[in-house]
C-alpha cells in the first residue's frame, strides 16, 4: 500500500512539474505575440508612419514598457506558481491555480490570435 | 463523483467565463477610448454634425427650424423632428456653439442605451446572472455600427435611448398604469427625436403588453398615437406646415436596392453567427423563452426600418436600432443557455470544493451526472461562438471605423487653416461647405446653404436652383469647400451637374486642406484658365480636366477631374505614335516631334487610367493595348481617369501626366520604364543630369500646366494657366 501510495505521490509530482514547466514555456513564448498585440491595438488608434513622428515615439514606449512588466509578470508567475504547487502539493487549490493559470494563458493565446 | 471530475466540471466553466469576460472587457476599453478620442476632436467628424449644431444654433437666434418657404436663402433643410436640437440648443444657449456638447449626449445615451439592454435582460434572464447582462450590452457596444456612431453629433443614440428606456418600462411592468404613461412618453420623445424610431420599440412594448393585459396595450396605443399625432398637429400648425415638408418630404430621397444588399452582404460578414442565432430563436424562440413577443417583433421591425438603408445619403446609422436588438437576443439566448437543462441542487454533489482538502468521492445519479456534462458542453459551445463573434466585431471596429477617425483626426494643422480661412472669408460674405461646414456655426456662423439636402430636393424636382445657380456665377461666395473623399466621389451626391458646372466655370481650386478643395472666385484679370483643355499661347493642349485641382508629384501631375473612375476622358496632347508597353498595366505613353527643339524627341505620359484595385478592367481604349507606334492625333480619345494607384491603394479620380526626355534614338527614356508604377523610383533630377538625360522639359512651356519646385511630397496646384512656362 505504502509502495503504491509512493509510486502515486511519484507519478503526481512528475505531472504537476511538467504542467508548471509547460505553462511556464508557453507563458514566455506568448510575450512578443502579446507586444505585438498590444501595439497593433495602438497602431489603430493612433499609427504615424512617420519614423520621427511623436506617435511612433509613443508606440515604441509602449512596447518597451510591455516588455518590462511583461517580463516582471512572467517571472511573478513562474516563481509564485512554482511556490504554490510545492506548498500546496496535491491540495483542490493547487489544482484549482493550476486550472486558473492554464485558463489565462488560453486567454492571453486566444487575444494574440485575434489582434 | 470524484474530486477531478468536480474540478474540470467546475474550472472549465470558470475558464470559459474568464475569457469571455476578459475579450468583453477589452472591447468596453476600446469602445470607451474611441469615444473619448472622438469627444475631445474639436472639428467635424461627420457631414450631419454641421446640419444639427446649425440647427441647435439657429434655435438660439430666434431662427426657425422649419421654415415653409425654401425659396430664399438661407438654403436649409431640417430633416430630424426637434427633440435632440432643442437640447442641443438649451446647451448652446448657455455654453455656446461646440461640437462637445451633442457628441457628450449621443455618447452618454450609447452607454445608457447599453445599460438598458442590461436592465431589460435583466428581467428574462434566471437567476439574473451578470455575464449574459454584460455580453448583450458589449456586444451592442463594440458593434463597428455603433462604435462608429456613438461619440457623433448625431440623433440616432438619443432616440435609441427613449425608445429602449419605453421598451424597459412595458416590459418591467406592463400592469401598471404609470408604466404605461411613462412608456407612452418615451416612445413619443423617440419618434420626435428621429421618426423611425417610432415604429419597432412602440410595436414591441405594444405586442409585448397585449400579451399581458389587452387594455393595457389598448391605452398604451392610444396614449403614443394620440399624444404623437397632437404633437404633429401643434408643430404643423405652427411651422406653417412646413415640419410635414422638412421631416417627410424632404427626407424622400432615391432609393438603391443595391446598397440594401451591399449593407446586408456586410452585416453578414461582420456578425454571422449573431444572425445564426437570430434564426435559431425566430424559429424556435416562441417555443422556449418568455421574451418572444417583444423580441421577435422589435427585431422584425427593426430590419424593416433597416432596410432604409438603401435612400441615397444614408449612413450605418439605420442600422444602430438592429444593433441594439442583436444585444438582446444574444443575451437573452446566452442566458437560457447557460444552464441548459435545469438541475436539481439537492440531488448534485456540492461544486465549490474546499481548497484545502480532496474531498472524498460522492455517489450522485447517472443521469445528473449526464446533464452536468451536456450542460457544461453547451455553455462552453455557446460562449466560443460569442467569443469569436465578440472578437470578430472588435477587429472590425478596431480595422475600421477607428482607423478612419484616426486618420482624419491626425491632420491636425489642416484644421486650424481651414477654420482661419472660413472665419476670415465669413467677413467678406457667405461660405459655402459640405463636410466640414460644422465649422461655421462653431465659430457662430449660420449657414447659407446645406448641399446634400437641397441637391436631392433639386434632383427631386422639388427645389429650383436657379436663383443659387445665379450667386455662384456671380462670385458671391468668398469660399466653397468641396470635401473629396479618396475612396468614394460622394461629392457628387452633394451637389447637383449645374452646381459643379457653376463652380468650375467661376472658382478655382487653389489649396487641399483634410482632403477638402478649398475653390475661390477665379481672377479673370490676372490669371488665365483653361478653355476646352487648351491654355492661350501654348503648343499643346491639355490632356484632361482638372476642375477639382492638381496635384504634384515629383515632376508628375495628378489631375483631378470631377466624376467617377471611367468617365472622364483622356486625350493625346499632340500629334505623335502611341505606345504601350508590355510591362505598363494602366499606362501608355506617346512619342512627339519636339516643337521647342526641332529634330528632337519628346513623350508625353498618361498613367493610372484604370479603377482601383482591379487593373485588368482598365480604361485604355481597347486598339491602343500592346500597341508600339501607333500613329494618333492631338485630341484623339485614349481612355479615361481612374483611381489606380498600385495594387494595395485607391485614390481621387484622376490622371497622372507629365512629359518625359527622348532616351537614346529617340526611344522612352529607360530609367522612367517604371514609371507604370506610382511607387517607382525614378532617377531625380541630378541622376537624370548623369544619365544623359534632357532635364529642361517643362510642362507649362509645352501645356501650360502649372508646376511645383517641391518634392519628395505631394503639392496641390490650382487648375490655372501658367504663364510663358513659370
Amino acid at each position: 500500500m505504502i509502495e503504491v501510495n509512493r509510486i502515486k505521490a511519484t507519478l503526481l509530482t512528475i505531472l504537476v512539474t511538467a504542467l508548471w514547466i509547460i505553462s511556464a514555456v508557453c507563458a514566455f513564448l506568448l510575450i512578443i505575440p502579446i507586444l505585438d498585440s498590444i501595439t497593433l491595438i495602438y497602431a489603430a488608434f493612433w499609427a504615424d508612419p512617420n519614423p520621427i513622428g511623436q506617435a511612433y515615439y509613443l508606440g515604441v514606449s509602449i512596447r518597451q514598457m510591455g516588455v518590462l512588466i511583461l517580463s516582471m509578470l512572467f517571472v511573478i508567475g513562474i516563481i509564485g506558481g512554482a511556490e504554490i504547487q510545492a506548498r500546496n502539493f496535491n491540495k483542490p487549490s493547487s489544482w484549482h491555480f493550476m486550472f486558473i493559470t492554464y485558463a489565462v494563458e488560453l486567454t492571453l493565446f486566444l487575444f494574440t490570435m485575434f489582434f | 463523483m470524484k474530486f477531478i471530475e468536480k474540478l474540470f466540471l467546475h474550472d472549465l466553466r470558470l475558464t470559459g467565463k474568464i475569457i469571455l469576460s476578459t475579450f468583453l472587457g477589452l472591447a468596453l476599453i476600446i469602445f470607451l477610448a474611441q469615444g473619448v478620442i472622438a469627444l475631445i476632436f474639436e472639428y467635424p467628424l461627420d457631414y450631419g454634425e454641421g446640419q444639427l449644431l446649425n440647427q441647435a444654433f439657429r434655435i438660439t437666434q430666434g431662427e426657425p427650424l422649419y421654415p415653409a418657404d425654401i425659396t430664399t436663402p438661407p438654403y436649409l433643410i431640417s430633416n430630424y423632428p426637434p427633440v435632440y436640437i432643442l437640447i442641443n440648443a438649451f446647451f448652446i444657449w448657455i455654453f455656446g456653439p461646440s461640437l462637445l456638447i451633442g457628441r457628450l449626449i449621443a455618447f452618454l445615451s450609447t452607454l445608457g442605451s447599453a445599460f438598458l439592454i442590461a436592465s431589460i435582460l435583466r428581467e428574462f434572464i434566471p437567476n439574473r446572472k451578470i455575464l449574459p447582462l454584460v455580453t448583450g450590452s458589449v456586444i451592442f457596444l463594440i458593434n463597428p455600427y455603433v462604435l462608429e456612431w456613438s461619440a457623433l453629433f448625431r440623433i440616432d443614440m438619443l432616440a435609441l435611448l427613449f425608445s429602449l428606456a419605453g421598451l424597459y418600462c412595458v416590459i418591467k411592468n406592463p400592469q401598471k398604469n404609470k408604466s404605461i404613461i411613462l412608456a407612452s412618453i418615451l416612445f413619443v420623445l423617440a419618434a420626435y427625436t428621429r421618426q423611425s424610431y417610432g415604429l419597432a420599440a412602440p410595436l414591441a412594448a405594444l405586442i409585448w403588453t397585449w400579451t399581458k393585459n389587452k387594455k393595457q396595450a389598448l391605452k398604451l396605443f392610444l396614449i403614443y398615437a394620440i399624444s404623437g399625432l397632437a404633437i404633429f398637429g401643434l408643430l404643423q400648425t405652427l411651422t406653417n406646415r412646413g415640419f410635414f415638408f422638412h421631416i417627410i418630404t424632404a427626407n424622400i430621397n432615391p432609393f438603391n436596392w443595391t446598397t440594401v444588399l451591399h449593407s446586408a452582404q456586410d452585416v453578414a460578414r461582420k456578425m454571422p453567427w449573431i444572425l445564426a442565432l437570430l434564426v435559431f430563436y425566430l424559429a424556435l424562440g416562441w417555443r422556449y423563452t418568455q421574451s418572444y413577443p417583444f423580441l421577435a417583433p422589435y427585431l422584425i421591425a427593426g430590419m424593416i426600418v433597416a432596410l432604409t438603408i438603401g435612400k441615397v445619403g444614408s449612413n450605418v446609422n439605420y442600422l444602430v436600432e438592429i444593433c441594439a436588438g442583436f444585444g438582446l437576443l444574444t443575451g437573452i439566448i446566452y442566458g437560457g443557455l447557460c444552464e441548459t437543462i435545469p438541475i436539481n441542487s439537492e440531488s448534485t454533489p456540492e461544486m465549490d470544493y474546499k481548497l484545502e482538502q480532496i474531498p472524498k468521492p460522492e455517489s450522485m445519479k447517472q443521469l445528473e451526472r449526464k446533464n452536468l456534462w451536456i450542460n457544461l458542453t453547451i455553455f462552453l459551445v455557446l460562449t466560443g461562438v460569442l467569443l469569436f463573434q465578440i472578437a470578430s466585431l472588435t477587429q472590425n471596429s478596431l480595422f475600421g471605423p477607428i482607423p478612419g477617425r484616426r486618420d482624419r483626426i491626425k491632420r491636425g494643422n489642416d484644421y486650424i487653416y481651414l477654420e482661419e480661412k472660413i472665419k476670415n472669408a465669413s467677413k467678406e460674405g457667405p461660405v459655402l461647405a459640405d463636410e466640414f461646414m460644422a465649422m461655421l456655426p462653431d465659430n457662430r456662423i449660420p449657414l447659407y446653404f446645406a448641399p446634400f439636402e437641397m441637391t436631392q430636393l433639386s434632383n427631386a424636382g422639388i427645389w429650383d436652383q436657379t436663383r443659387f445657380l445665379k450667386s455662384i456665377e456671380d462670385q458671391n461666395f468668398p469660399v466653397i469647400l468641396i470635401h473629396h473623399f479618396q475612396n468614394d466621389p460622394v461629392y457628387l451626391e452633394r451637389w447637383t451637374k449645374k452646381m459643379l458646372q457653376a463652380i468650375f466655370d467661376n472658382y478655382a481650386p487653389v489649396e487641399m486642406k483634410a482632403d477638402s478643395i478649398i475653390f475661390e472666385p477665379k481672377d479673370f484679370e490676372n490669371k488665365t484658365y483653361p478653355d476646352q483643355l487648351n491654355c492661350p499661347n501654348t503648343l499643346w493642349q491639355l490632356p484632361t480636366r482638372a476642375d477639382m485641382g492638381l496635384l504634384w508629384h515629383n515632376g508628375q501631375l495628378l489631375m483631378l477631374g470631377s466624376g467617377r473612375s471611367g468617365e472622364i476622358p483622356v486625350y493625346a496632347v499632340a500629334d505623335g505614335l502611341l505606345y504601350q508597353f508590355p510591362e505598363w498595366e494602366a499606362a501608355v505613353s506617346i512619342q512627339h516631334e519636339d516643337p521647342l527643339n526641332p529634330g528632337e524627341i519628346i513623350w508625353s505620359f498618361y498613367g493610372d487610367m484604370a479603377p482601383a484595385f482591379d487593373i485588368d478592367n482598365h480604361y485604355i481604349e481597347t486598339k491602343f493595348i500592346g500597341t508600339e507606334g501607333v500613329p494618333v492625333k492631338a485630341g484623339d480619345l485614349i481612355g479615361y481617369q481612374g483611381s489606380w494607384l498600385g495594387a494595395y491603394k485607391q485614390t481621387w479620380v484622376h490622371l497622372r501626366f507629365t512629359l518625359l526626355p527622348a532616351g537614346e534614338d529617340g526611344g522612352f527614356p529607360e530609367p522612367f520604364v517604371a514609371i507604370d508604377d506610382f511607387h517607382a523610383d525614378l532617377p531625380a533630377y541630378k541622376e537624370q543630369i548623369r544619365l544623359g538625360l534632357d532635364t529642361s522639359i517643362s510642362l507649362s512651356a509645352y501645356t501650360g500646366l502649372p508646376e511645383s519646385d517641391i518634392f519628395g511630397t505631394l503639392d496641390f496646384l490650382p487648375f490655372e494657366c501658367a504663364v510663358g512656362g513659370e
